[in-house]
């Protein structure tokens, strides 16, 4: 199949580099949208001579779509005809509009991608959106209350835990879920090297190893070390007071 | 990506009915079978999620099925996510190996989506297995030879090998277990 010069993600990584206002940011999401429905009309769109081969071919290329709906930051949204292949990221970005999760790798292995399933975190690019079907989604868009930042939202922006930001959303909601499952007294392979194999203190050792599936190309580690310390004290401190 | 039907399998008998027809793969975490499908190694027609199935427990001290008198232990259910397996109590306590091999591997992400079978039933992650550039691979496409045994081969197998495949198995639960 003959596929355009330019992927819709591509597209939209080399419009990412120039600096957008809100209004083009509208107007990029727009174009890349409507690039990929015309890219798709020109793929599909060509006359041809039917035989039973092409059917054949027809039939193992046609996509299959479901009816889907998830359930994102407390509301429920309604995916109709949605291909099967489409990730949980790629549902979230370009169907509902949520591009706060970030498309990093793709294969997960750079967690920008980071989401909450049922309060625990997973790759929204290796999880399909028909899988997330009827679980409790939390994106980085939910986290804040209003205009109130969620402690690990205010941590980052405190210790200035980011240089692009890109891989920030992802950072966020893994630290999140970090918080929780230190909460729940889980291990880290950091408390087995240092016997800490009871009830382990979050170590700036144990933060890095637990935020490990989370890579920063700007290398803003020290201070997204810092902010995750921080909003661990935090959550300690209120929840003795 | 190739296209393919999503079937939400609600009872083992209806899992394995659907897996019988030709293309259809089981879907646990997909970890390791999305990453292969978008690589385009992989490509079921049909994806059965066995999630939902009641699978995803551990039972203590279960009596050995076949009573031929062997030490009692637990049974993992094969929908186990890995990080809940690591974090069992009883994994904890009385196989520490077993936690400490599944927490040093993938990421906290990862361990939190994959399943004990799923882990158990991994692709190799020899390179030229995932990297469909290379034409010859037997795992991938029977018969047609294997780009490893004269390529970059440092990692793969040792022990075990064959004229036909040199890849190991990647999996660091596999060797605790």
């Amino acid at each position: 199949m003959s596929s355009p010069p330019c992927s819709p993600e591509e597209m939209e990584d080399l419009l990412d580099s120039s600096a957008a206002s809100p209004e083009s940011e509208i107007s990029r999401r727009t174009f890349v949208k409507t690039a990929s429905v015309l890219g798709a009309g020109v793929a599909t769109g060509l006359p041809r001579l039917a035989t039973a081969e092409d059917a054949h071919a027809a039939a193992a290329t046609a996509p299959h779509t479901m009816n889907l709906t998830l359930k994102v930051n407390g509301k429920s949204h309604s995916l109709p005809a949605l291909d099967t292949r489409t990730s949980l990221l790629d549902a979230l970005r370009e169907h509902l509009e949520l591009t706060g999760s970030k498309k990093g790798c793709d294969h997960g292995q750079c967690g920008a991608c980071t989401v909450l399933l049922d309060g625990r975190r997973v790759n929204s690019c290796l999880t399909l959106a028909a899988a997330a079907d009827g679980a409790d989604i939390t994106t980085i868009e939910g986290l804040a209350q209003g205009d109130t930042l969620h402690p690990v939202q205010a941590a980052f922006l405190e210790h200035d835990g980011f240089q692009c930001g890109y891989c920030t959303p992802g950072q966020i909601c893994s630290a999140v879920a970090l918080l929780d499952e230190h909460k729940k007294n889980t291990l880290s392979t950091v408390s087995f090297e240092t016997g800490q194999t009871a009830n382990p203190q979050l170590t700036d050792n144990e933060i890095r190893e637990r935020m490990s599936g989370n890579i920063c190309r700007c290398a803003a580690y020290p201070n997204i070390v810092a902010a995750v310390r921080a909003a661990a004290r935090q959550q300690t401190s209120g929840a003795r007071a | 990506m190739n296209p393919f039907a999503y079937q939400r399998a609600s009872t083992s008998d209806t899992a394995i009915r659907a897996a019988a027809s030709r293309g259809a793969k089981f879907l646990g975490g997909g970890t390791n079978l999305i990453d292969l499908m978008k690589y385009n190694v992989e490509h079921p027609t049909t994806l059965i999620d066995v999630t939902h199935l009641p699978f995803n427990q551990i039972h203590e001290n279960m009596a050995p099925v076949n009573g031929n008198g062997v030490g009692k232990g637990p049974t993992i259910g094969a929908g186990v996510r890995n990080s809940d397996l690591a974090n069992h109590p009883v994994i904890r306590r009385d196989y520490p190996l077993l936690s400490q091999a599944l927490l040093s591997g993938a990421s906290p992400q990862l361990r939190n989506m994959a399943t004990t079978g799923g882990n158990l039933l991994q692709r190799t992650r020899c390179y030229y297995f995932s990297d469909t550039a290379f034409s010859e691979c037997n795992k991938r496409s029977p018969g047609s030879g294997c780009a490893a045994l004269k390529g970059f081969n440092r990692i793969h197998a040792i022990l075990g090998a064959s004229e036909q495949c040199i890849a190991t198995n990647p999996s660091d639960m596999n060797v605790a277990l």
